[in-house]
């Protein structure tokens, strides 16, 4: 509705900033500081949020000059952060220490209870429980950091392959394999699970 | 097909857990951190400049270039002294090739 005057502020404010006005950064903070700890909560551990959230701000004001504003502020703000949770897994290396360990009894009983759920109430009331999450991460965990990060746009956030590959910078064939590729691996991993217990 | 039926419901409960996933406030002091951060000299607001060691591997490429060149045209009209015997192994054109240059 008010997308022209919102843009023509943004830029207005970026070739501000970049002219030396660093104080006014924080107007960009104010209005996408949610925007960023959004994205960021989906992919780094809850603790981890902050920082790599700061980072994610450090990064796009080094960088503002390259901001062309032929798109959304928010939308460049956007890939930085997904590039940045990719970058923080990319740092933790293969320690897989917590992933090497097979799923605990409590949460492998909640895959079982969740696989033979027989109707919607049953499914949400499964869904909602803490070992979702739990699992969920214990299961990324097993993944590279791109397959990770492309598995949870793709699959677990609902965005087309051409959004990933737009937010991720790669190509649209890389992610619609990795994709697969990624998809495939976490159906392994848990269907294994299910079937040792069964 | 059972192991597709088993697996639906599992990845759209992950999905919705995903979905679900807390979004922490930050904290309070986290604004200021990042604004003092700005300040810090890594965090200016300014093109990147061009590594330096790019502008060397530039200057190493056509000084090697040069140098290639001007051997090769050195030892046009001296076949044995060329940069071919060079390559070979030859001794004596090796020896030449250093005292010329």
């Amino acid at each position: 509705m008010n997308a022209a005057p919102q843009e023509s502020n943004e830029s207005e404010i970026v070739r501000r900033v970049l002219a030396g006005e660093t104080d006014l950064f924080e107007r960009i903070l104010d209005a996408h500081r949610n925007l960023v700890f959004g994205i960021v909560s989906r992919h780094v551990p809850v603790q981890e949020v902050e920082g790599v959230a700061y980072d994610v701000f450090i990064e796009a004001h080094r960088s503002l000059a390259k901001f062309s504003g032929q798109s959304r502020l928010s939308h460049w703000l956007s890939k930085i952060a997904v590039r940045r949770c990719c970058d923080y897994w990319r740092g933790k290396g293969r320690r897989r220490e917590e992933t090497a360990n097979p799923l605990d009894a409590r949460q492998t009983e909640w895959l079982e209870r969740l696989a033979a759920a027989s109707s919607r109430e049953e499914f949400e009331r499964e869904a909602s429980r803490r070992e979702a999450e739990e699992t969920l991460d214990w299961a990324l965990g097993h993944l590279g950091e791109k397959d990770r990060m492309v598995l949870s746009l793709i699959h677990l956030e609902g965005h087309s392959v051409a959004e990933a590959s737009e937010l991720t910078g790669w190509s649209r064939a890389n992610v619609k394999i990795r994709s697969m590729r990624a998809r495939h691996a976490l159906k392994k991993i848990l269907l294994q699970t299910l079937e040792k217990k069964t | 097909m059972k192991t597709p039926d088993r697996f639906a419901p599992v990845e759209a409960a992950l999905a919705q857990a995903h979905q679900n996933r807390a979004v922490p406030p930050p904290s309070p002091g986290w604004q200021k951190r990042v604004m003092a951060g700005l300040r810090l000299p890594g965090a200016q607001a300014a093109d990147e400049a061009t590594p330096l060691f790019v502008y060397a591997a530039y200057a190493t490429t056509a000084l090697s270039f040069c140098f290639v060149m001007t051997a090769l045209l050195a030892g046009w009209h001296q076949p044995t002294d060329s940069l071919a015997w060079l390559w070979l192994g030859d001794a004596s054109s090796i020896q030449t090739l250093l005292l010329t240059y």
